[in-house]
């Protein structure tokens, strides 16, 4: 992936062009004419003694930053900034005993000279994060080194979280977070790394990284729908509740309830629904009396006028179905099955399809096996009519196959069933056409009424 | 108690019992299939009854008459005895016969072989069935304008006619609802035991256990003794006319009890048709919504540090992978059968 985003960075590209913005200069950059970086020799060739002051002061050096934006600007300056990066990242990564105490901070201050910056607006200010490509970010040559650095850094066997704790506090971790709205993902990528090391070494840090996910994501949902990160910290929340200790604690259950599930609301769901819905069945793997919440939050927001979501509730249904226990099946069937009625008779073939396609798991089988008694009765009048009705050659056949897989497994129950759906049908067709007759008469009552009048006159 | 006698107006019908009596033996079928195959080819009872479920899932599938499924299973069954048929073919056996039995009952309106095929799933070719439907016509002499084989459905209507046509006091009419009969007739002829009987007996054994049922259904307000007593003594003179011994009859009555009982206890059906689940490739692309996933991150204990696994000099910077998600199998594992 990393390679063909690389291609597209091309400073000759007509689009920079296109824009004919004059580059005014950032704040953040240095002027050409202020100091060059000064050359420093390799940590390799000096001796043990000496490398902590020049590791700090090459530290140091690599908090210049340097404008992408400007292809011609700096060249030198750069090339020395990557080369130096690139060294550390060999010397955090090989060295022992390189992490002493002085050196936290520097490296933590290198590291939010570096990374924490406004991010830029979207280039495309209708940037649609399912249909376009993202912008990606300039200067991930030094980018990409600093964040490998930070990744080796929290990774060493010699990293000890009680010295880090020190300079990686709330005020850090804050401004961490907002980076996860970089439209780069292999920003994005490394940010997931990065903070699933911090959440697992600081037990300090939990709670609050826990409480400011929260409100990205309460804000995502219910004020700005934006936010580029959603995936890569549902990731990080799936390896969190995969390790929720047991019982589950009432703030672990609430925000799967008032989070995770109005998450599922958002129009651009196809983003982060595979990590959502690992989430969510994680969940219910550790306790499965969550099951009926999340079945009905589930139901609550089921799309009503987007095919392509209703399809990945419907495939986010059939994975909880996986690991449903039966006595929880049995709290959900109906109100569940009533839904899926209505998909199964849904005139999106795709829709339909899917829903008929539960048929063809084996667990979901034996648990309607069990309650076939409360179910037959609710699919099969949508079934049945869509065997006469429905326009599209493979939805017949499924439909074909749930009736027959059915009649296999209640036939008495099945053949109940068809005798009074055919006996409700006549019923109505009788009314209609008892209807239909009253109208008739009513037309004729008219008529005469209106001879009548014609002959008075 | 002396027996009414049968009024009059029923001669018409009385007619037509004694000639389907007098024809009955030209279409019985005489099943001789084993329980487990001795060959491997060998069409057992389990491979017959599921080609006769599927016969009926059709029949209701098109919402034909009763008639149909009646004709087909009883062609299906004559064939069986006649000839001796590879466990491959039942299927174009089967659906042949279903499709010739549709057109005998239904003449222009029957559905079209490709359309029958297409539901069924059979794995065979259009040709193959129309070759199929010229054996089976012309071994069982069963061409457009001959008339209807005798099947116990014959009778069981026939009995039905006479029983209403002789309900004064609209007992019977209470106690027997005619589309449940024809649903158990269907149900006793999905069992290959039920095959060897005797039309005539098959139906008045199905008529006696529906109207035993219809009687314990009305416990609360029954209906007078004597009218039972008159329904009783009507179907021995039936038994009687028919010339059903009770040994014969006894035997018969049992074993269609027993299918019936089957029924009742909803117990699931022993041969489950192979079925195919083809949907769309936009669909199979995404089924499962964790399918996309490839990697996670490895678990964070709720109260202890996280313990990274040391990672190669020159690995990528992407998440230590740790656990994959994997979804359970989704095809379903069905029994062998011919369909």
């Amino acid at each position: 992936m990393s390679a063909t985003f690389v291609d597209r960075i091309d400073p000759f590209a007509k689009r920079s062009l296109k824009k004919k913005k004059k580059s005014q200069g950032s704040s953040r950059y240095r002027n050409n004419a202020d100091v060059e970086l000064q050359s420093l020799p390799l940590l390799s060739d000096v001796s043990s003694s000496e490398q902590e002051e020049l590791f700090i002061r090459k530290l140091r050096q690599c908090c210049i930053a340097f404008d992408f934006m400007d292809p011609m600007a700096d060249i030198k300056g750069k090339e020395t900034k990557r080369a130096t990066l690139n060294e550390l990242v060999e010397y955090v990564s090989t060295g022992r005993g390189v992490l002493t105490e002085p050196v936290y901070p520097e490296i933590l201050k290198m590291i939010s000279a570096n990374l924490f910056r406004t991010l830029p607006p979207s280039e495309n200010p209708d940037f649609d994060p399912e249909e376009d490509d993202p912008t990606l970010e300039a200067s991930w040559p030094h980018l990409t080194l600093v964040y490998e650095i930070f990744l080796r850094f929290l990774e060493s066997s010699d990293f000890q979280p009680s010295i880090g704790k020190k300079v990686i506090d709330q005020k850090f971790v804050l401004q961490l977070l907002e980076l996860f709205d970089s439209e780069d993902p292999r920003e994005r990528d490394f940010l997931k790394t990065v903070l699933h090391r911090i959440y697992g070494k600081f037990l300090g840090l939990r709670a609050f990284i826990r409480k400011q996910i929260n409100n990205i994501f309460l804000r995502f949902v219910y004020e700005t729908e934006h936010f580029n990160g959603v995936g890569e910290l549902l990731e990080i929340l799936g390896s969190i509740i995969n390790g929720f200790a047991l019982p589950l604690k009432a703030e672990h259950k609430q925000f799967l309830v008032k989070v995770l599930i109005p998450l599922h609301k958002v129009k651009c769901l196809s983003l982060y629904h595979a990590q959502l819905a690992y989430c969510v069945v994680q969940f219910l793997e550790k306790d499965a009396t969550l099951t009926e919440p999340v079945v009905r939050g589930l139901l609550k927001y089921w799309p009503k006028t987007c095919s392509q979501k209703e399809v990945m509730f419907l495939g986010e249904i059939e994975e909880i179905l996986d690991v449903i226990e039966p006595s929880q099946f049995v709290k959900v069937q109906e109100v569940l099955f009533r839904q899926i009625a209505k998909c199964v008779s849904s005139p999106h073939f795709q829709v339909a399809e899917r829903a008929l396609y539960f048929w063809n798991n084996e667990y979901i089988m034996s648990l309607m096996e069990e309650n076939n008694h409360v179910i037959m009765p609710i699919m099969f009048p949508a079934l049945y009519r869509i065997s006469k009705e429905h326009w599209n050659q493979t939805i017949i056949a499924l439909v074909y196959n749930v009736l027959k897989t059915f009649m296999e497994m209640n036939s008495k129950l099945f053949d109940e069933l068809t005798s009074s759906y055919k006996a409700d049908r006549q019923k109505e067709k009788k009314r209609e056409k008892e209807r239909d007759e009253l109208w008739k008469k009513l037309m004729d009552i008219e008529n005469t009424c209106k001879k009548r009048e014609m002959f008075k006159k | 108690m002396d027996p009414e006698p049968i009024p009059d107006a029923l001669e018409p019908l009385m007619r037509q019992l004694e000639e389907a009596l007098s024809l009955e033996h030209k279409f019985r079928p005489f099943l001789e299939i084993p329980r487990l195959p001795r060959e491997r080819q060998d069409v057992t009872i389990g491979i017959r009854d599921g080609s006769a479920h599927v016969l009926r899932c059709l029949k209701i599938w098109y919402d034909l008459p009763p008639d149909v499924f009646f004709v087909a299973t009883n062609l299906m069954d004559r064939f069986l005895t006649k000839l001796k048929v590879k466990a491959k073919h039942m299927a174009c056996v089967s659906i042949s016969s279903f499709q010739l039995a549709c057109r005998l009952v239904c003449g222009g309106s029957a559905p079209e072989l490709q359309h029958i095929l297409a539901v069924s799933q059979a794995k065979c070719t259009v040709a193959d069935l129309v070759r199929m439907q010229e054996v089976v016509s012309t071994k069982l002499g069963a061409e457009p304008s001959s008339p209807l084989p005798i099947t116990p459905y014959t009778f069981l209507a026939l009995y039905h006619a006479f029983l209403s046509a002789i309900d004064r006091e609209n007992v019977y009419s209470r106690i027997v609802n005619e589309f449940e009969l024809w649903q158990l007739l269907e149900v006793v002829l999905c069992d290959a035991m039920c095959s060897n009987y005797r039309p005539c007996e098959i139906a008045l054994a199905i008529l006696c256990s529906a109207i035993d049922t219809g009687v314990a259904r009305l416990k609360p307000s029954p209906p007078p003794a004597s009218s039972i007593i008159s329904l009783v003594s009507f179907l021995g003179q039936i038994q009687q006319k028919a010339n059903i011994s009770e040994k014969s009859f006894l035997s018969c009555h049992s074993t269609v009890l027993s299918v019936i009982g089957r029924y009742n206890a909803e117990i699931q059906v022993q041969h489950r048709q192979r079925l195919v689940w083809k949907v769309s490739q936009r669909t199979l692309k995404q089924l499962r919504p964790t399918g996309k996933l490839v990697t996670t991150l490895q678990t964070i204990e709720e109260n202890g540090q996280l313990q990274i696994a040391p990672r190669s000099r020159n690995s990528s910077s992407s998440s230590n992978s740790d656990e994959n998600w994997t979804g359970p199998t989704s095809s379903r594992h069905l029994p062998t059968d011919a369909f």
